[in-house]
């Protein structure tokens, strides 16, 4: 008789085949063929454990939940970003998410969505930080706002994203302006309009409404 | 009570509550406006719900007063969250120079007399719902601004 | 040399290297003979709650099948589920995971240095121990994974060789590459522990890059130490070995990379 496991473990490192082969009828010699199968094989780190669906859903696990994906692809370009800019957009998402404003059939932030985000920021790496909301699929959307001027970019999964900028000149008619791209083609999308316009800080003159 | 109408009348305003989440913040989450997501109709519905502001009696901090009230009676409003106040021919020409062709119409509901609807509004067209957001709910209310009524709503 | 440089924003660090080291994440892992029950594991978890206030439930499922040979066409097949609980820091960079039989300490992005880790493992390995009377230990590992990434800059093909010095080689005529992966085992005999080794290459989370992950596991599991003095000294030695395998592992076109 022989076995060979197939598992999906979460450990750090070697499987726990070989310990469960313990459990039932296995030739020894079997065993230590198992024990060095599984050495090898590539294991699930700690960040990457698969969360049990819950048994009932509560609102409170279902955005912790959906926060601890954002943070944790988060930490996988961690070398890349400022910490205190870090910080800045945890704070953001977490109060998107607070349980206290959450309206009932909100959809939580999009992981795939706010991956595309965090390639977008590293690649424009903007001085200033966007307002940040979310779209009522969940995509994370973000606002620049100079004076009157909006940029509005959405991302969605796939790396796709699309935005909109809107730009009074001297009348009350703004020129508006939109696009859907590959994240990769952003900053080409944006560069006939100026968008240090929206991401440097010397052009902002906004005032808060509160 | 006024009695219903189909088309709400040009000069006469409509509101929509918008969540914290698809308001338009600054970086430090201050509130600047609205998202263009603020206007996306439900994909279930076929219009935008709004709430007709002249249907309330009084002037006009009245009617917004009313108004926010009734919303707060009839569904979840939360601490932060706000309402986006627009003219209804303002609405109308928007949409129109954005090639959409609404119709701003009275849909009272049992709980909510005051209920009404923008119809024919396309529902993914990004520019057309930032320029809404922009140009067309041009007044911003905060539900903290509106003080409870003496039921608590 | 390492050298002691803090961060750019002066939180403390301790040594390191590089200023932006390619860490994804660090684990230390305690392995048992036996496992826990899951009702003594929740408890468990509640003694990390004030270090890590989040919890989730984490599953790990396996299948066993058995295929005997003195029958004809029979296979079974047995799914194995077991519940962990994963706590963590507000900003999930500081995670425990604890299985019925697994004591895991884990630090994500950005790493803040071997020193701090270790603290940090050590106060949490005590909570565990306070939480639980003694359990024989049947293994004791580290891993690192590190994702190099590297910017394209216009170039249409990427030669890994300029950058690690673990790779595939493969004839010319079968270049290049779309992608690889390679794995190694060697046994550590002056520390009775075992490498295991990845390479590959992995789509990158930055535009314009292609990233290489380097992913190394140092284990013991030929009769693990048992008493705390062993295990840090243990921890130790491995910490050394890690970073003479990474760093015998890149070139210098990678430190670079890391902003020594």
């Amino acid at each position: 008789m022989t076995s060979i496991i197939t598992p999906e473990a979460p450990s750090a490192s070697t499987a726990m085949s070989a310990s469960m082969l313990a459990s039932v009828d296995v030739d020894p010699k079997f065993m230590k063929i198992a024990h060095d199968i599984d050495s090898l094989l590539n294991q699930l780190s700690p960040s990457k454990a698969v969360v049990a669906p819950p048994e009932t859903q509560v609102l409170e696990q279902q955005l912790f939940d959906a926060l601890a994906a954002v943070k944790i692809l988060t930490s996988q370009v961690a070398m890349h970003l400022d910490r205190e800019l870090r910080q800045k957009f945890f704070q953001q998402l977490d109060s998107l998410h607070d349980v206290q404003e959450w309206e009932p059939g909100d959809e939580p932030i999009r992981e795939a969505s706010f991956a595309t985000f965090l390639k977008a920021i590293l690649s424009i790496n903007p001085a200033r930080r966007p307002g940040l909301g979310l779209s009522n699929t969940g995509n994370l959307v973000a606002a620049w706002t100079t004076g009157r001027d909006r940029l509005t970019i959405e991302f969605q999964p796939n790396d796709r994203v699309r935005w909109v900028l809107a730009r009074y000149r001297d009348t009350d008619e703004p020129a508006r302006f939109a696009g859907q791209t590959h994240v990769f083609d952003l900053g080409e999308g944006l560069a006939p309009h100026h968008p240090e316009h929206w991401f440097s800080h010397e052009e902002r003159s906004d005032e808060p409404s509160q | 009570m006024k009695s219903a109408v189909t088309n709400l009348p040009n000069d006469d305003h409509v509101m929509r509550h918008v969540s914290w989440t698809r308001l338009r913040k600054d970086e430090d989450d201050n509130i600047l406006g609205f998202l263009p997501d603020a206007f996306q109709r439900n994909e279930n519905h076929t219009s935008l719900s709004v709430n007709w502001l002249e249907y309330f009696e009084g002037d006009r901090q009245n009617q917004i007063q009313g108004s926010v009230r009734m919303f707060r009676k009839t569904i979840t409003v939360r601490p932060k969250s706000a309402f986006g106040i627009g003219n209804v021919a303002k609405i109308k020409e928007v949409c129109r120079s954005n090639g959409a062709n609404v119709r701003i119409v009275y849909e009272p509901e049992e709980n909510n007399p005051s209920h009404s609807g923008i119809r024919r509004l396309p529902r993914d067209d990004f520019s057309l719902l930032e320029a809404l957001a922009a140009d067309a709910f041009v007044e911003l209310v905060h539900n903290t601004a509106i003080p409870l009524d003496e039921s608590g709503e | 040399m390492p050298v002691d440089i803090g961060d750019v924003k002066g939180h403390p660090v301790s040594e390191q290297p590089y200023q932006q080291p390619p860490i994804t994440e660090a684990v230390i892992e305690i392995r048992f003979s036996e496992p826990m029950p899951t009702a003594d594991l929740a408890k468990v978890s509640d003694t990390f709650k004030s270090t890590y206030p989040h919890e989730q439930i984490v599953t790990d499922v396996s299948v066993q099948l058995y295929f005997r040979h003195d029958t004809q066409n029979t296979a079974q097949a047995k799914a194995i589920e077991k519940r962990g609980h994963r706590r963590s820091s507000p900003d999930q960079t500081e995670l425990v995971l604890l299985w019925p039989a697994i004591f895991v300490v884990s630090q994500l992005a950005p790493y803040p240095g071997w020193d701090v880790f270790f603290a940090r493992f050590q106060r949490d390995w005590n909570t565990w121990k306070r939480a639980v009377s003694y359990k024989n230990i049947s293994r004791i590992g580290v891993r690192y994974i590190n994702r190099i990434d590297i910017p394209v800059e216009g170039r249409p093909v990427t030669h890994e060789e300029e950058f690690l010095n673990v790779y595939v080689h493969m004839p010319d005529e079968l270049q290049p590459l779309a992608a690889w992966a390679v794995q190694g085992q060697l046994r550590l005999p002056d520390m009775g522990c075992k490498l295991t080794l990845n390479s590959s290459v992995v789509p990158s989370p930055l535009l314009g890059h292609v990233a290489f992950v380097l992913d190394q596991d140092i284990a013991k599991d030929d009769r693990p130490p048992q008493n705390d003095a062993e295990i840090y000294k243990l921890l130790n030695q491995i910490r050394d070995k890690k970073n003479s395998v990474f760093e015998s592992c890149i070139t210098d076109k990678a430190r670079r990379l890391f902003k020594p």
